[in-house]
């Protein structure tokens, strides 16, 4: 990216509520025209912290915003503790600790990550010459993060669809409630447990008895999630191995990646996801991922590298759905034995789908 | 009538400490205020595409990952 688009200021910036207060006020440094001296001691994130300087103006929301996932990167941390031990990344001397700091803690999020400049993960800079938008433009801030996996499928740069919601000119937070992005105060451990959207928030009617489509009458709401119908192909990575870069960054490189439909069984039905079958997406972590950097992922084996997927890319007509065949006798479209790599975990065998859906008459 | 006006006076005090109380509070609550500073030297650069663009060379970035 050019200078310009990283650090070019409008002019009617200046005008606003946050220009009037000039430069300096949240970034420091001097106001001199000597570029080094100008910005000797100057802070680029104001944001950084949630007590900096957004909270003097915004309490309320950078207040639940520290226990946000998306400002803790909670998630990641999780993935550390799940498969070496609780606590690895307080460990100073742990060559987990560096990779998470040095690769996963780039997605942490600081107020301005979204709403003035881009995520640090996508190269940052001001995504609308220094305007503070309310509403963040999706393709500059949650496809730098996200963009390889649900919102590169839902914008249609990955796989083979678009998203009819974003074809009818849907943002994220259109699904998406703003506590899903600031929090609500409760520290969240996995993205799991937010209050995230359901389809049916729009379209409950369409699961009822009296739903106008038939496979909707016929299938049980808690049978499968709407994606098994609905979804299309995904992006799938496998074999990741990380090491560290010369300038002290760990960078995690994927032998592979496919873009491929699956759907699997549910290993723990939830009484949210209460459904049997459910779509998946291959994660890359091998027992060796991290080898370079610490040992080998002790509990490795503990968890599925086929994932819940709650894929974005619904369509309302698929190659799944078609007809009633496309998906009954399909054995392409479910988890197979076969599908289940030499390295995959022991875990991963728990989604294969042994006996697939028979073929109607 | 004194009865009364004792009464008054120390209605009066309480108002008056509840009054500074709800203000201090308010100001901790709050935190403090960002002022406006001076920048018209930043703002001379930062508004002129020729010499944002003299001034940085891009480097090598990636992006577009995970979840």
């Amino acid at each position: 990216m050019e200078g310009i688009e990283k650090f070019l200021v409008r002019a009617d910036f200046l005008e606003t509520e946050h220009g009037r207060l000039g430069c300096i006020a949240c970034h420091g440094g001097e106001n001199i025209t000597d570029r080094e001296q100008a910005h000797a001691g100057m802070t680029v994130m104001p944001s950084s912290s949630t007590e900096g300087v957004c909270a003097e103006c915004h309490g309320e929301i950078t207040e639940t915003y520290a226990t946000a996932i998306h400002y803790t990167v909670q998630g990641m941390a999780n993935f550390f503790d799940n498969f070496v031990h609780p606590g690895v990344l307080e460990e100073e001397d742990s060559g987990f600790k560096v990779a998470f700091d040095n690769n996963c803690y780039k997605c942490h999020a600081t107020c301005g990550s979204c709403h003035v400049s881009r995520p640090v993960a996508y190269g940052g800079g001001l995504h609308s010459q220094h305007q503070f938008t309310s509403t963040p433009p999706m393709g500059e801030t949650c496809f730098g993060c996200h963009g390889a996996r649900n919102a590169g499928e839902y914008m249609g740069v990955i796989g083979y669809t678009r998203d009819i919601h974003f074809q009818q000119g849907m943002h994220c937070k259109d699904c998406h409630p703003v506590s899903n992005f600031h929090g609500t105060g409760e520290v969240e451990q996995t993205m799991w447990e937010v209050d995230l959207p359901g389809c049916t928030d729009c379209h409950g009617e369409m699961l009822t008895a009296n739903s106008p489509i038939e496979a909707h009458r016929e299938h049980p709401a808690d049978l499968m999630n709407c994606q098994v119908c609905h979804a299309s192909a995904n992006n799938n990575c496998f074999e990741c191995h990380a090491t560290l870069q010369p300038d002290g960054s760990v960078a995690g490189v994927a032998e592979a990646m496919r873009v491929m439909f699956k759907i699997g069984l549910n290993p723990e039905p939830t009484p949210e996801r209460p459904y049997r079958y459910i779509t998946l997406r291959h994660i890359p972590t091998l027992i060796d991922t991290f080898s370079t950097l610490a040992g080998e992922l002790p509990n490795f084996h503990e968890f599925s590298n086929w994932k819940y997927s709650p894929t974005h890319n619904i369509q309302r007509v698929t190659m799944q759905n078609e007809s009633c065949n496309s998906c009954h006798g399909n054995e392409f479209i479910f988890l197979r034995e076969q599908d289940i790599r030499e390295n995959d975990s022991e875990a991963s065998k728990d989604l294969v789908v042994r006996q697939i859906p028979a073929p109607l008459p | 009538m004194q009865k009364l006006d004792k009464a008054k006076a120390l209605y009066l005090t309480f108002a008056s400490l509840l009054v500074v109380g709800v203000i201090v509070w308010n100001l901790g609550v709050r935190g403090g205020h960002v002022e406006p500073v001076a920048s018209d030297a930043c703002v001379a650069c930062h508004l002129d595409a020729q010499i944002i663009t003299g001034l940085y060379i891009p480097p090598e970035t990636a992006g577009g990952g995970g979840g």
